[in-house]
């Protein structure tokens, strides 16, 4: 039993349900977003895509990190579903100051898509630099990111790959 | 305000034309938008092309009920036109509302409505009995299913979808889920089984006179039942036509 | 005749209804049902035409596009399957699996198409004020014109090869045993689709 962390910014939708939480048998889904996503409304609009017989909670990055220090997920087969990078960057600090300690298992980006500013670096994956300073900070507290969009996909570790990414970035700022 | 509903209609239809993987359905949204960005904006160009810039990212939802999400938008600009919302907000719903109403869709159009209709038409031609190919009226099964499909299905889908979308905003969607669809549907895919189901018996009397092809019949079904739950269904197909094949050889 | 007339105003007929997976309106009009008696009718076999599209209409009504399995395509498979039909002297299973392979093709060619289409967006983001919209337009024509277009060669340039292919196929099963079978599996085949079908339905 255990979880897996999962950015993208579309966080439930269509290849989530199909490919992850169907193929892989998850028991409980997690929507680690602030309030403007866990609003009633939102929960409601989530609970219509998400299988009926999966868990389905929605917390803020602060009760989501404190779920995890008290290994809740640890007991169960969880999808932790982040819609930024930034909200990973916060649960991360969140969980190492109250457990500098805690590993975390290999975050899985999964996609954050073009929005004006963004350049593309893989097919669902569009950085531009602040992203890529944030996962810089991501990196230096331990994390180990990787780029796959489905659970059989090549796994691309990105920690390895921030300086080509940041020439990628810097390349087509003209 | 008044919304200029038929070209908006119209151009609804063209929301997948320029289908990628990078942005899915960006183009066709944006291109369905701009009469009503067109006029909240017709004072200021560069507003409009600043608008229309912004909606060109990522989105991808059911094709039908884009119409609802197109009108929730709608309403949203003219919401920013006054200032009311900032561009953050209408992003925002659009993105997080297309994910539940591309799930809304795919359950009702394409499992049930879609498949209900295929029943129909084929259920219509089978019942004609074994050489229904030749007897049944050809266009009268299709007509029925094309006219049943799209004006008790599609159609009304995409045009009034952006009426209740503009009217009713967000709720609306929440209102959709609700609304008994589970019952709904079951009674649907109940009337389409039983359909189904009958039809077979009648075509399966028609050809009776030689009861091995009957029997092969209907153990098809029960096999080709059985396989689909952990096969594909085109594989599914290819592996009992070899089969039969085999078997027809072996008992003839 | 393996190349002819018919077979070229087919090709633009059938395309015109391809338009209608994706790019425009999703009348349905691409359906097995639809297009198999169709290309019978063009095509001077329409009880055929019928049978094909009933039993590919079967094997597709549980079909859905979502996620990730790409299945062959549904009109590609019911057209190639009736056209090839004409040409296969009764035996049934012959054009069936050309159709499915046509349909694969078809599928490959078209993801192929879709991500081109990725390069092609970036227009609108460097264009300047005035030209947006206009851009966008001409986008939406691309997108028509250029899935027409491939359409039409795709159905001119495999069709003369997989009716090749049909012909020689089929003349080659005729000898054996199995022909006779073919036949009769010809009565029974609506079965299998209909398996699928309840299967379908039931689990959900």
């Amino acid at each position: 039993m255990s979880y897996i962390i999962r950015i993208d910014d579309r966080l439930v939708h269509g290849q989530v349900v199909e490919g992850w939480i169907k193929a892989l048998g998850f028991d409980s889904i997690v929507v680690c977003a602030d309030e403007v996503y866990c609003d009633e409304l939102s929960r409601q609009l989530f609970e219509i895509s998400v299988p009926r017989h999966i868990k389905f909670l929605c917390y803020s990055v602060e009760l989501t990190a404190d779920s995890i220090l008290k290994s809740v997920y640890d007991k169960m087969n969880s999808l932790i579903l982040l819609g930024s990078l930034k909200d990973l960057k916060q649960l991360v600090k969140f969980v190492k100051e109250k457990l500098p300690t805690y590993t975390f298992p290999p975050v899985n980006i999964g996609g954050i898509r073009y929005v004006p500013g963004r350049k593309q670096i893989y097919k669902a994956l569009f950085l531009s630099k602040e992203d890529l300073n944030i996962i810089k900070e991501i990196v230096s507290f331990g994390l180990k990111l990787e780029y796959y969009v489905l659970p059989r996909d090549e796994k691309i570790p990105l920690n390895d790959k921030i300086a080509e990414i940041e020439e990628i970035i810097e390349e087509k700022e003209t | 305000m008044k919304i200029p509903i038929i070209p908006i209609f119209f151009r609804s239809f063209f929301l997948q034309s320029v289908w990628n993987y990078e942005r899915m359905q960006n183009v066709g949204f944006v291109f369905s938008l701009i009469p009503w960005l067109r006029r909240l904006y017709s004072n200021d160009k560069k507003k409009l092309y600043e608008r229309i810039k912004a909606h060109y990212g990522f989105f991808n939802t059911h094709p039908y009920f884009a119409s609802l999400l197109i009108g929730i938008v709608m309403r949203l600009e003219e919401a920013y036109s006054r200032n009311e919302v900032d561009s953050d907000q209408v992003m925002r719903t659009k993105t997080m509302l297309a994910g539940p109403i591309a799930a809304i869709g795919d359950r009702l159009i394409w499992s049930t409505w879609r498949a209900f209709c295929g029943i129909f038409a084929v259920c219509y031609y089978i019942l004609h009995g074994q050489f229904f190919y030749t007897s049944a009226n050809i266009i009268a099964g299709i007509l029925l299913y094309l006219i049943v499909y799209n004006f008790f299905g599609h159609l009304p889908i995409r045009l009034l979808g952006i009426f209740f979308g503009y009217n009713y905003s967000k709720e609306v969607v929440v209102k959709i889920s609700k609304f008994q669809l589970q019952k709904v549907l079951e009674v649907i895919r109940m009337i389409g089984i039983t359909i189904l189901l009958f039809s077979s018996f009648i075509y399966s009397i028609s050809i009776s006179d030689n009861f091995m092809l009957a029997a092969l019949f209907w153990t098809n079904i029960l096999l080709a039942i059985v396989l689909s739950r952990k096969i594909a269904e085109v594989v599914v197909f290819a592996l009992l036509v070899i089969l039969n094949i085999s078997l027809l050889g072996l008992l003839q | 005749m393996l190349f002819s007339v018919q077979v070229v105003y087919i090709s633009l007929i059938v395309s015109l209804l391809h338009l209608d997976v994706l790019v425009f309106g999703q009348f349905m009009f691409h359906r097995p049902i639809i297009v198999g008696p169709l290309v019978g009718i063009l095509f001077g076999i329409p009880e055929y035409g019928l049978l094909m599209g009933v039993i590919f209409e079967l094997i597709y009504i549980s079909v859905i596009p979502v996620g990730i399995k790409i299945p062959p395509d549904a009109t590609t498979a019911v057209s190639f399957s009736v056209m090839c039909y004409k040409f296969s002297s009764g035996c049934i299973v012959i054009p069936l699996a050309i159709g499915i392979l046509a349909g694969f093709l078809y599928k490959r060619l078209d993801l192929f198409t879709r991500s081109l289409n990725s390069m092609v967006i970036s227009w609108v983001d460097t264009a300047e004020e005035e030209t947006i919209i206009k851009r966008i337009n001409m986008l939406i024509w691309y997108g028509l014109v250029s899935t027409y277009l491939k359409t039409v060669l795709f159905y001119l340039i495999v069709f003369p090869v997989a009716s090749y292919f049909t012909v020689n196929l089929c003349r080659f099963v005729s000898q054996y045993q199995i022909y006779q079978n073919i036949v009769n599996l010809t009565v029974i085949l609506p079965s299998i689709g209909i398996g699928v079908v309840l299967s379908y339905f039931i689990e959900k």
